[in-house]
């Protein structure tokens, strides 16, 4: 038995289902694979998506995998200094709290719908190469092995990805640019009069290096994680005693009670020198697509595979060959679109990272005062590049 | 008079590179996502170091509930 495809995509999370979905759209024969047996499931996100993403990924609208609607965001300074950003600015970063193993199942049955074939529980244990070329891969399907020959194999085969580094594509990272992740979801969570209209992030020695959120997912409940550099780690479980030494201090956890618990890797590397070769491509996190500052991940991810996916069908119509010079097209759309802001929101980090709490008490104080005009980092930089330069001197002229 | 324990389940798997707690492991791949010489294998149940690790301990300091230590005898081990 040979099988072949145009486009084998390894991973069922929202890039490989986008990809999955436009590449088909576009007349590519198309399978996408799951080692999972439930896409979706279990869940290893903080859940958060700017509304404009959607739009942009023509995904259509679904109640159903909505778990709130936010109308702002506050940034906490370590000293309780607040930055709030309401309804009207704040779509740009964080608009949706989603459910995200019933968001996961609606963006692959949109793939489904375009015609590309789904499969679960399905392990990519190989790629396939003649030449230098890759030309499938091997995966074991429940108790069967076999091969799979693609035109292209696209990794979306997220931050563990196995696919693109069998290719020989680089993905490693600095230990500073890796991110170790805890969120638990709680309930019975006190009221506050805010709760549950704002997303909220706290900077600070809390996080060093990265910052905790609180993402409500109902009037009692909400996605309460953190994110640590990796190069601020020393011991370990580290990570988990600074999300429970904060929960202790937050007077709304009181009484807050355990629903779940998730972990999980997050990069935040600048954008990686290649994403594609001969018969492959990479995509969403497999492809460091993830947004070095706020860890989110799956607008770009969304996005990237969409516009992979029309360069797949746009290959295939001409009849190509999806060489890495046919791919091309994937690597330059992609960088057009995310490539300057990942750099600059690097950037940015590098600089945020080493800032004292005093600082960030001076920043969120000054920005509370001084307003901006929307929730997006490049808006934050602009005002703090006014209010104090010293700290952001190294890239201003990226701002 | 103390209460007898009938029924003790191993969790920590050692091969002697790195030792695995089981029970406390998500399976989350952030160890094998960070891990420089790819000698983290994972599938969704099991998880398991080959002999292209160098232990240096990154994904001790990465795994957010502490899952992965050194083996015994180690001299960075917390194994009791």
């Amino acid at each position: 038995m040979t099988l072949k495809y145009d486009v084998v995509v390894v991973g069922a999370g929202p890039a490989g289902s986008q990809a999955a979905r436009w590449a088909a759209k576009g007349g590519c024969s198309t399978l996408m694979i799951e080692k999972r047996q439930e896409i979706g499931s279990p869940v290893r996100c903080g859940e958060g998506i700017a509304r404009h993403f959607l739009e942009d990924c023509e995904v259509p609208y679904e109640k159903k995998w909505v778990a709130q609607e936010v109308s702002g965001a506050k940034i906490i300074s370590p000293a309780g200094y607040v930055l709030r950003i309401d309804e009207k600015h704040a779509g740009n970063e964080v608009g949706i709290v989603l459910e995200r193993d019933a968001f996961d199942k609606a963006m692959a049955k949109l793939a489904a719908k375009a015609g590309a074939e789904i499969w679960v529980k399905t392990t990519a244990v190989g790629l396939l190469k003649d030449n230098g070329r890759v030309t499938g891969v091997r995966v074991k399907r429940l108790e069967e092995e076999f091969n799979i020959e693609a035109g292209c194999v696209v990794a979306a085969d997220g931050f563990e990805s196995q696919v693109g580094r069998w290719a020989g594509i680089r993905t490693l990272m600095k230990a500073g640019d890796i991110t170790g992740t805890l969120q638990y979801r709680l309930t019975n969570i006190d009221p506050d009069p805010d709760f549950p209209r704002y997303c909220e992030f706290f900077l600070g020695s809390c996080a060093p290096a990265g910052y905790i959120w609180v993402f409500p997912k109902d009037e009692i409940t909400a996605n309460v994680g953190i994110g640590v550099s990796l190069d601020r780690l020393h011991n370990k479980q580290d990570i988990k005693m600074y999300l429970d030494a904060w929960c202790k201090k937050d007077p709304r956890m009181k009484h807050a009670q355990f629903l779940d618990m998730v972990t999980g890797g997050v990069s935040t590397c600048p954008p990686i020198k290649e994403t594609v070769r001969d018969g492959i491509a990479l995509v969403g996190d497999a492809a460091r697509h993830i947004d070095p500052i706020t860890g989110g991940g799956i607008g770009n991810g969304s996005l990237a595979g969409m516009i992979l996916g029309k360069v797949l069908a746009d290959i295939k119509e001409r009849g190509g060959t999806y060489s890495k010079d046919d791919l091309q097209a994937y690597e330059k759309g992609w960088r057009a679109e995310l490539e300057e802001t990942l750099y600059r929101n690097w950037m940015a980090k590098n600089k945020l990272v080493t800032l004292s709490d005093e600082d960030f008490d001076k920043i969120i104080k000054t920005l509370s005062t001084a307003g901006i005009e929307k929730l997006s980092v490049h808006a934050i930089l602009k005002v703090i590049k006014a209010n104090h330069p010293d700290l952001v001197e190294k890239f201003a002229d990226m701002i | 008079m103390p209460t007898e324990l009938v029924s003790l389940r191993p969790n920590v798997r050692d091969n002697g590179i790195m030792a695995i707690d089981d029970m406390l492991c998500m399976h989350c791949g952030a160890c094998v996502g960070t891990c420089p010489t790819n000698a983290i294998f994972l599938n969704e149940v099991y998880l398991t170091f080959n002999e292209d690790c160098t232990q240096c301990g990154m994904c001790v300091k990465v795994c957010p509930v502490g899952a992965i230590d050194y083996p015994h005898g180690h001299k960075l081990t917390q194994l009791k």
